[in-house]
Order: structure tokens, then sequence, then C-alpha cells
């Protein structure tokens, strides 16, 4: 027998390795479930606030159909009907889209456009919110109004910029689920003599059930989330809409335009009760979402009827190919102007003075003179709180993905892989009125002066990406090659070393990937900093209790209140650069994920 | 037949894997310094028998081990499953070698090193020394001395898998477990593992699992088959053992 020589003193390296493992456990599970205590913590607080409402029999008062709060009636019936109608009407409009430009992507050819064409809608994903509002404002609305004669914003308006926003999300999903069938099935099809369209139909969307519900059900979410595009096409007017030209004001606009008033009215409780609706919407939706049985449901008898109807005329087969064609030119022309109209619109008036205002550059830079005149604050702002955000979600989303990935098992996996897919559905409005609920409770119990300020945006724009991160962390080690994550341990590593030394530097390329994505998330997110604290003129943050300024906001504040030829420049000026922030980061997270994914696949 | 000292004596194992049985009632003596195969069918449980005796079955969640496993060490008997050796001890001790050669993304030398270092504590030097013993013993030391700061993704399958070979044996450890060590590679890379493996008999106590017939008969001390979960042999005779082999176990290794 070989005699081995210990390098070192192996019991005291063994307690210590043990050590490390135990603790290591322990944190990144501590951190996993820092998820599903916020979501608790969501519902606890919405809950609360919204308590006064019922122990002092005012809900009856809540459901009613007519908001003045000044007559003392605080109606948010007309606010549930609008969320429905615009998000419905966006999702009806979107989902055929969205279908269409799957259809095309993937039927016959493969050629160049239709990559392209997946390459756009991808980068749709890039735009932040606040600049389709903002696009649209200028291009979309005078365009409805030369064509149909209305003034100003719309239910129209508002249904056609969101169906463009949660296209992508339709899309990525489809496409995700129909590409894998069509990979299994395709010789398959092939053997029965189908054309390429006939087994898109017959073969491809039957056998892609769990994907098209789950499209619908996470488009129709986003649509029902955003507040940006109704608080700013929508009109705002708490009535119910007689026409497409009428305005309306949805949940999460009215959470936005109400959350300043004083804070014992029931006006003030029924807010809340506006956020619990949401909160209790977006978990319903997660919930039916979660994974049945190993094969879901197939489709119905009388929808493959229809398709098979469609697919065996010629006519119907044409028709659908038609479509497709139309869908993808749509949104190819959509992205197009959005893009064409926001860089003609911004480069002409970029420059320094626009940043800056007279402020000399280095000055500024180095924050010596305040600029008064100019994006630098909203920059810096936004720069803070990304930052800031970023320290906080990034620790604790890797660990908790390294604990779903390698620590937790069974209920306890299941329950934080719940508590992160509901936390990414949770409405950003939702996640800023429990920010803002937060101070509220503050200064009712231990400190009277608490505002809302700098940390509390990035604590609560942590708690909106840290979802992302966990979810990135743990799918990335997840496409790890099984023989990689077992040789750790068959060298006699811990878990932890495994972790440290093999497994995390291999998955981190796609890590770092998804770690960027939701910096460029929490770039661009203009909710929840709406309820927690940013300002429109405030100058650069002077401490993290402080308020600020952020470019989404900027943005969002000059299309509504421009005065001048000036502010509409920096309006401009605000977007592109906003735009050009979020594509950066996206790029970068794409080239990340990619090159880890080309360098663990066979 | 002569009598062997066992260097892992199995009685009544099973395994399974979420509820599914894989193995069952598995009774094995693996005899110390020999080379112990284990062949059957793919499916049959080979690898999953193989990764009972190192422990790594446990990597799996919902995978279950019942029955009981001894490791004879100089210091006495052991039972890995109860718990009377340290699990990264245990696994240091059995060295085991994947069947696709799994290099981590790093240079040659570090391959080595990096585990040495983690697990046993090494320093610099010393490490480069173990590795270099470990590479001269996995015969590759004369073809990578002068690039050990390359990629080891820059190095043939045969020669990656000879450095996975010498980053097990860096470990110190008296048993290898090889899964399917050349059926990944082409004919002569394959053939170099094979004599590679034939030197290291004696040495180690080897326990491959094999789909090749020819390469189990030229390496073999004692056969073991697996089929349905269940094990036949060793009767001793190496031929009776390899006649009993279900078919399809024609592919060259």
């Amino acid at each position: 027998m070989r005699q081995t020589q210990p390098c070192r003193q192996q019991s005291t390296r063994f307690c210590r390795q043990l050590f490390f493992d135990r603790a290591a456990r322990a944190l990144s599970c501590g951190a996993g479930f820092v998820s599903l205590a916020t979501l608790a913590a969501i519902f606890a607080f919405l809950a609360l606030l919204s308590l006064p409402l019922f122990t002092q029999g005012q809900w009856d008062s809540v459901l009613q159909t007519v908001w003045r709060p000044f007559e003392g009636r605080y109606g948010i019936v007309p606010m549930i009907a609008g969320s429905l109608i615009l998000s419905c009407s966006a999702f009806a409009l979107a989902y055929p889209l969205g279908m269409g430009v799957c259809l095309f992507v993937l039927g016959p050819g493969g050629g160049l456009l239709r990559r392209a064409t997946m390459g756009v809608v991808t980068f749709m994903t890039a735009i932040p919110t606040v600049v389709y509002g903002f696009v649209s404002v200028f291009l979309l609305v005078p365009l409805l109004g030369r064509a149909f004669g209305g003034r100003g914003p719309s239910l129209l308006a508002a249904v056609l910029t969101l169906a463009l926003l949660v296209l992508p999300t339709i899309v990525l999903f489809l496409h995700g689920s129909m590409r894998e069938t069509e990979e299994r099935t395709r010789l398959t099809s092939a053997a029965l003599g189908f054309t390429p369209l006939q087994a898109l139909l017959l073969v491809v969307l039957p056998g892609s059930a769990a994907g098209l519900r789950t499209a619908a059900v996470m488009g129709w979410c986003r649509a029902l989330s955003d507040t940006l595009i109704p608080l700013m096409l929508a009109g705002n007017a708490p009535q119910f809409p007689d026409s497409l030209f009428d305005s309306v004001r949805t949940l999460t606009a009215h959470i936005a335009l109400v959350v300043a008033m004083d804070n014992s009215s029931p006006a003030f409780h029924s807010l809340f009760a506006c956020g619990l609706t949401l909160f209790g919407v977006s978990l319903a939706a997660q919930a039916a979402l979660r994974p049945r049985s190993a094969t879901s449901g197939p489709m119905r008898g009388r929808t493959l009827g229809l398709l098979s109807f469609m697919a065996a005329r010629p006519a119907c087969r044409a028709l659908v190919s038609v479509w497709a064609v139309l869908s993808a030119a749509a949104v190819l022309a959509s992205v197009g102007a959005l893009l064409v109209f926001l860089l003609s619109r911004s480069l002409p008036v970029l420059d320094l003075r626009l940043f800056f205002g007279d402020t000399p550059i280095l000055a500024a830079l180095l924050g010596r003179q305040p600029v008064w005149d100019g994006l630098f604050a909203a920059c810096a702002g936004t720069l803070a709180l990304v930052i800031l955000a970023s320290l906080m979600a990034i620790p604790v989303g890797i660990a908790g993905g390294v604990a779903l990935f390698q620590y937790l098992r069974g209920p306890w996996a299941a329950a934080l892989r719940f508590s992160a897919n509901a936390l990414a559905g949770v409405p950003s409005i939702v996640m800023g009125l429990f920010g803002f609920s937060l101070i509220i409770l503050l200064r009712h119990t231990v400190a009277h002066e608490a505002n809302t300020s700098l940390l509390l945006s990035a604590v609560c724009i942590a708690l909106l990406v840290l979802p992302y991160t966990i979810n990135a962390t743990a799918q990335s080690l997840d496409t790890l090659p099984v023989d990689l994550r077992l040789l750790g341990p068959s060298l006699g590593m811990t878990s932890w070393q495994s972790l440290r030394r093999i497994l995390l530097p291999a998955a981190g390329r796609g890590i770092l990937g998804g770690v960027v994505l939701s910096m460029g998330r929490a770039a661009e997110d203009t909710a929840v900093i709406l309820l927690t604290g940013v300002v429109a003129h405030g100058g650069l943050p002077r401490g993290l209790f402080d308020k600020f300024e952020a470019l989404p906001f900027t943005i969002y504040y000059l299309a509504a209140q421009y005065q001048s030829a000036h502010d509409l420049a920096k309006g401009f000026g605000a977007a592109l650069t906003l735009l050009a922030l979020t594509v950066l980061l996206f790029c970068i997270a794409r080239a990340l994920q990619g090159r880890m994914e080309r360098e663990w696949k066979h | 037949m002569e009598t062997l000292n066992p260097h892992f004596t199995l009685r009544g194992v099973g395994v399974t894997l979420n509820g599914r049985r894989i193995l069952e009632g598995i009774d094995l003596d693996i005899p110390k310094g020999r080379a112990t195969f284990i062949m059957g069918r793919s499916g049959a449980g080979k690898t999953t028998l193989l990764r009972v005796l190192n422990r790594l079955n446990e990597c799996f969640p919902g995978s279950e081990t019942s029955g009981e496993v001894l490791l004879h060490l100089d210091r006495g008997v052991v039972r890995p499953y109860a718990g009377d050796i340290a699990l990264p001890e245990l696994r240091r001790l059995v060295g085991m070698v994947f069947q696709h050669p799994n290099v981590l993304p790093m240079s040659i030398e570090a391959n080595i090193a990096m585990p040495l270092s983690t697990v046993r504590g090494c320093g610099r030097d010393e490490a480069m020394e173990v590795a270099r013993l470990a590479l001269q013993e996995a015969r590759l030391w004369e073809e990578v001395r002068d690039r050990l700061d390359a990629d080891a993704r820059t190095l043939s399958g045969g020669q990656q898998q000879r450095l996975c070979l010498a980053r097990t044996l860096a470990m110190k450890p008296d048993v290898l477990l090889l899964d399917e060590p050349t059926s990944s590679l082409d004919f002569m890379a394959a053939r170099g593992i094979e004599e590679l493996l034939a030197g290291l008999k004696g040495r180690y106590t080897l326990v491959v699992v094999s789909h090749g017939r020819e390469f189990s008969a030229r390496l073999a001390d004692d056969i073991v088959i697996l089929r349905d979960g269940r094990v036949h042999g060793p009767s001793g005779d190496i031929d009776a053992d390899l006649d009993t082999c279900p078919e399809g176990l024609e592919r060259m290794p």
C-alpha cells in the first residue's frame, strides 16, 4: 500500500474546509430566501396598508365607478376596467403579430432576413420602456391626430405602443418553444411529406401547446404591469372609455399619479388595494404557469381541427404566409421608424452643452460646480443608482442562484424557484409602492424623519432585478456538462471548493451576462424610482439619503412638461443617451452569454 | 482459486434513482492490486456501480444507496456510507477518470496544481513537483514539458485523457475508477491509454467500466458482468466470463 503524505496537517485542513463549506451553504441559502422574504413582505405591507379600508368599512366606497377624491368618492373600478381594456387590446394585437413573426422566422429558407428579424426582435428587449413612450408621444400621437383627428393621448396610442412593447416577450417565448419542437420533429414531418408550412401548422404548433400558453400569459402580464406607456400615452382620465380615442387610466398609472397625496384618506389606502390587486394577478399568473406533469396537456380538438383545416387548403396556407410576412414587415417597420425618428431628432442637437450647460466640464465632473441646465446630474444619478443596486443585487443574486443549483432540494428549491419567478413578475410600480410603504411604516414607528431617497430607490431596484440574477446564475450553472459537476467531488473537493474553483469560473461568462442584463434593467426602470425619491431638478445626489435625478425620469418628465425647444432637445438627448447605455449593456451581455454557450456546447 | 485481499467488499448493495431501481442485491469483492472490469450492456448500471465506490451517486438528487460497503485500508476496515471516513478523503483515496476527458479551461499545469492546492493544501513548488511526477507517471511529461502554460484544451483527445489521469494520480489515490476511459478516443490514442493502464496495474487497484471485449480480455484480472442490475461472476476464469457477456460488446475499444 502506498503511503500518502499529506502536504499539511490533514485534520485542521478538513475542519477548515468543512467550516467553509457549511458557511457557504448557510450564506447562499440565506441569500436565496431574500426573494421569498421580499415576496412575503410585499404582500404583508400592501395588505397592512389597505387594511383600514376593510376595518373601517370603506371598501364599498372603493368599489365604486367614480373617482372624485375631493367629493369623497374613491372608486377604482374605472381603473380596473382601464387596465383590463388596455392590456387585453394590446395583447389581442401583439399575440397574432408575434405568432406571425414566429412563423416567418421559422418558415422555409432560414435566410439572412429571417435571422435578422429575430435579431431585431431580441434587440427590442434592450430598448427602454420610457423610450418607446417618448417616441410615441412625438411620433405616433401626432400621426394618429392627423389620421383620425384626435387630440393628444388616447387609448389607441397606448394600445399600439404597448403592443410593440410586449411583442418581444411573446415572440421570444413562442420562438423558444416552437424552435425546439421544430428541430425535434423536422425529419418526421419531412418524411411524412409535409411542406414546411404544413409542418409548422400540423406538427410544431400543436406540439408547442405549453409554450403557446406561457407566451400568452407572460405577454398579457407584461402588458398589464406596465406603467409608463399608459401614463405617457393613455390620457389618464379616470373614466370608462367610449371609443378607442378616449382617455383611460390604468391601475398602474393611477398608483403613480396619486401616491403623493396625504396619507390618511381612503384615497390613499385605496392605492394599496390597487397594488394588492396587481400583485395578486401577477402571482396568480405565475401559479398558473407552474409546470404541471411531465407532458403538459395537448392541444384541444377544435383548435387542432382548425389548424388541419387551414393546412389542407392552399388558399389558407397562402393567407398564413402573407400574414407572417406582413407581421414581420410591420414589426421591422415600427422599430425602424422608432430608431430613425429618435436618431434624426436627437443627433443634430447632441453636444456637450446638452449635458453640462454652461458649466466647465472638468469642474462639473469633479463636482466643484453644480450643473443647472444639463443632463449631467441625471446621468450621474442613474449611474449611482445602477452601481448601488448592483452592489446589493449581484452578490445576493449569485448566492441565491448557487443555493438553487447546489444546496436546495425538493420543496425548498421549488419554493425559491417560485418566489424568484413570482418576484420577476411583480409589476415595477408595485415594487415602488412597496418602497414607499416602507418609508411610511418607518415614519410611523422608529424613524420619523425617514424619506424617499437614493438608497430606497436602489434597494427597490435591487429587489426588482434580484430574480434575474438568481435565474441567470442557476441557469448558467445548469448548462454545464454533468461530468464537470462530478469532477470536483471526484477529486475530493467539498461542494464549496468545487463551486469556487471549477463550476463558478466555468459558468462565469453566462452569470456575468445575466448580471449585465439586469444592470440594463436597473438603468431603464422608471416606475420604481417614480415613487421612491427621484426628482426633476435636484442636481447631483449629495448622499444616500438625498433625492436624485435619473435619465428615465428626465425623459418621462420632459415628454410631458417641456416648455422650450431646448427642453425638447434635452429630452431627445436623454432618450438617446439612455438607449445607448442599455444597448451597450445588452450587447456586452449577449457577447458574454454567446461565448459561454459556444464554450460548453459540443 | 487463491484467496485475495479485498479492497472493497459490497454486500447487498442497491441503488435507486428517483424511486427507479438501478442496482439490486450486489455482492462483490474487489481484490486489492488487481484490475477488475465491469461489463454489460448500456443501461445495465455499470457507471452507477462504479460511482457507488466513491459515493459519487450522491451528487444526483433523488439517488439512494442501500446495503453495506466496506473499504479495507491499512489502518483497518471503514464503512464509507456510515461516515467512518470523511467524504473528501474517501474520494481522494478512490480516484476517478471519466469517459470523456474533462480538462478544465485553464493551463496544463493548473489542471493538476489547482486541485492539489485546493484539496491537499500544497504550496506552489510542492504542487509543481507532484504535478511533474504525475505527468511522468501518465507518460505525458515529455510531450508537454515545454508548454505547461498552454491551455489544456489545445491537447489532443488522447493527451487530454492522460492529463485527466495525471490529475487523478497526483492526488495519490489507492484505487482508480475508470469509466470507459478509451471509448471516446481514436484507435491509436486508445492503445496509448491501454498501455498506460497496463503499466499502472499492480500498483493501484483498478476498477474499469468497459464496453470493449478485446480491451477487457487484454487487461482484466477479473471480469464482473452486470445484467438487469445484478452481478454475475467473477468466476476466476476470464474467458468463461467473457463468453457469458451479452451480445453487442463487439465494438472496438
